[in-house]
């Protein structure tokens, strides 16, 4: 995997790519729009990291022109910005993801993983989503877990789909927020454990072997072991 | 030069100015109006007369003529007139009156000439001549004396009463002005002295209700406003240096005892206690900011008609496991088609924050309860409890950034969340009020525009 990182403060470009290396990604750093938009033309990178405010041109300018023509690298918006019509901004000018810096290592690394996987199953379309001998029929909205069904809200069926999608990968709260809620903050609460624990009970309770695992600091993570 | 700088000072001399300038403009044209109308009249007298002697002369010859030209002069005085009758060999026939015409040849009209009278002074008459016929021509004049002392009498009583008016008005357009600079001289010491001593607690004096006044109280009220901000600003400071000095202190000594240590186990887990605490000051950077910018109205904030119904529901829906888990009864009582024109995040957390704070402070076995219906064109809505509730004294006080029920601050949550919901709220134009529940704790009573 190759990442493209646009980012104009040297520390901060730095540091992701060490983190990235870490993960055993390949990255490379552009100082600004023009150069990330050359770079994007002319490497062939898998995903790129995004800053907006950047000297000569803006990185939300950057993506605008790269997705005029028509290259559809998976992109994830990095910025200091965080109003929530800044994020629908970021979104529309061609970002798959948004992010407000500062930001926990951890979650960008779930972001970045979330992405590079949407990008390879969107080419499958899959009808049914298995992990393990749990099963979602996305077309009936039937569970089943070793054929046994289990009933679920509709709500609850959403988080696990978006826990089934991203299978074998953490997905930190925030994620969660986004993608099943819909919800742009964090609840003082722990409103979002509280669901998770109650899907936990519906799908690992009567069996052996747990397939929600909670990652302690990071998020949740749905694996077969 | 510091007189002439004040402005009531500049004003009193230019309504002297244009008063003085119209009045002389009136009176030019009186002074105009009133010789011409004199010389006129004289003028028609000689006209008059004219045909009065030339019908005598035809009708009764000199004698007639001579009658009645002596009855002119006594009815109008022989000092102011003068009349001469000559042959065709300019021979002088007749003469009567004070003024002594001197020698002409027959003219057309009134002229206007310098006599000499009797006594020796010289008047300005109008003079007029005609032929009586037989080859005699008559002279006739009338001084304009009595009308030229009667002009300047009129111009001198003019001049006169507009120079002690000039004067009056001068004078009472000085006090006026040095009245208003006093008034306005209290207010600059008082501005100079708030700006030198900081004290915002000193006002403008207020007397009378007049313009001045007026300003002055604005002014006042201006300062309170101030001072009220300022206050708020030095408790919010305050408390940001009390609420982030205890974390950093904290952060601090774990360090510092962690580098005492050479176990990268010890590390590690100082390391995570590090990252928890500044994700806690980060997010309360996070509110605090988004706090003022809703206050401020800098937060550019995308606005579309949303269902609040259904945000409700799904809050409630969201909340529901939650509130079970904390042993509490969460109930929704939200009517139907509820519209608001706002924004659907900062609503969605407006009432997110209102039930983490019923959930945080109503103890296990409480009663939660969110309605919302439209009354007219607000929608009202309440969330309530059945906790310990808010004494009244503290119920606008909890709206303060960083206020907590607990002075010793020991339980839980950053004191920014009912901040941050009274923000969005007014964002929304809409009022954020507490009252004590019929469920035993405290209501929050929201009133925002429908769409």
């Amino acid at each position: 995997m190759n990442i493209l990182i646009v980012e104009d403060d040297t520390i901060a470009a730095q540091l992701l790519q060490q983190g990235l290396n870490g993960l055993g990604y390949r990255s490379d750093i552009a100082r600004d729009g023009e150069q990330g938009l050359e770079k994007a033309r002319s490497g062939n990178f898998d995903l790129w990291v995004v800053d907006i405010m950047m000297p000569r041109m803006d990185g939300l300018t950057m993506l605008r022109t790269l997705r005029g023509e028509a290259n559809n690298t998976p992109a994830l918006v990095l910025s200091a910005l965080g109003e929530v019509d800044e994020r629908v901004e970021g979104l529309r000018s061609g970002g798959d993801d948004y992010l407000v810096k500062p930001y926990a290592f951890s979650e960008l690394q779930a972001r970045i993983e979330a992405l590079l996987r949407r990008v390879r199953s969107a080419q499958i379309q899959e009808t049914v989503l298995d992990v393990g001998d749990l099963k979602l029929d996305l077309l009936s909205r039937k569970v089943t877990r070793s054929g046994q069904e289990i009933l679920l809200k509709p709500r609850e069926l959403r988080l696990l789909e978006y826990l089934m999608r991203n299978a074998g990968q953490v997905v930190t709260r925030t994620m969660l927020l986004e993608n099943v809620w819909d919800y742009y903050f964090d609840p003082q609460t722990n409103v979002v454990d509280v669901h998770i624990s109650r899907l936990r009970q519906q799908i690992d309770k009567s069996f052996p072997t747990p397939l929600l695992h909670t990652v302690r600091g990071e998020g949740y993570l749905l694996r077969a072991e | 030069m510091r007189f002439f700088n004040s402005a009531p000072v500049r004003l009193v001399l230019l309504l002297l100015v244009v008063y003085v300038a119209s009045a002389g403009l009136i009176f030019s044209f009186l002074d105009y109006q009133l010789a011409s109308t004199l010389t006129q009249g004289a003028d028609h007298t000689l006209s008059e007369e004219r045909n009065l002697l030339q019908f005598q002369y035809r009708d009764n010859g000199t004698e007639g003529l001579y009658r009645a030209i002596k009855s002119e002069i006594e009815s109008e005085g022989s000092q102011s007139h003068g009349f001469r009758i000559i042959d065709q060999h300019n021979r002088i026939t007749y003469q009567a009156g004070g003024l002594s015409l001197p020698l002409e040849k027959l003219f057309s009209g009134v002229r206007q000439m310098d006599v000499e009278a009797s006594d020796g002074k010289v008047h300005q008459a109008r003079v007029i001549s005609f032929s009586l016929g037989d080859g005699l021509t008559a002279f006739s004049a009338v001084s304009m004396d009595p009308v030229i002392e009667l002009v300047r009498r009129f111009r001198q009583t003019f001049l006169l009463t507009a120079g002690v008016l000039s004067l009056f008005g001068l004078a009472i357009g000085f006090w006026l002005a040095k009245r208003f600079r006093a008034r306005i001289d209290a207010f600059n010491r008082n501005t100079n002295l708030i700006m030198q001593s900081g004290d915002l607690s000193s006002r403008m004096p207020v007397s009378g209700n007049d313009e001045l006044s007026v300003l002055a109280s604005n002014m006042n009220a201006m300062l309170e406003r101030i001072e009220r901000l300022v206050q708020g600003i030095r408790q919010v400071s305050d408390n940001i240096a009390h609420d982030l000095r205890t974390p950093l202190t904290r952060l601090r000594s774990d360090v510092q005892v962690a580098l005492q240590q050479e176990n990268p186990e010890t590390y590690y887990a100082a390391l995570q206690r590090v990252h928890e605490e500044l994700e806690k000051m980060q997010s309360i950077f996070s509110s605090l900011l988004a706090i003022s910018r809703a206050e401020s109205g800098g937060m550019p904030v995308k606005r579309t008609v949303v269902d609040f119904s259904e945000l409700l529901n799904e809050l409630l829906e969201f909340y529901e496991p939650s509130a079970e888990e904390h042993g509490l009864l969460l109930h929704g009582d939200v009517a139907e088609g509820l519209l608001i024109y706002g924004n659907r995040q900062l609503l969605a957390q407006m009432i997110s924050n209102l039930l983490d704070n019923a959930l945080k402070y109503v103890p296990s076995g409480g009663e939660v309860r969110l309605a919302a219906h439209r009354q007219d064109n607000q929608i009202k809505v309440v969330v309530e409890d059945g906790g310990p509730g808010i004494p009244p004294e503290m119920r606008d006080k909890v709206f303060e950034r960083f206020s907590r029920l607990d002075p010793s601050r020991t339980m839980a949550g950053s004191g920014l969340g009912l901040s941050l919901a009274k923000a969005f709220v007014e964002l929304h134009h809409g009022r954020i009020a507490i009252v004590k529940s019929a469920l035993g704790g405290s209501a929050f009573l929201l009133d925002l525009p429908a769409a």
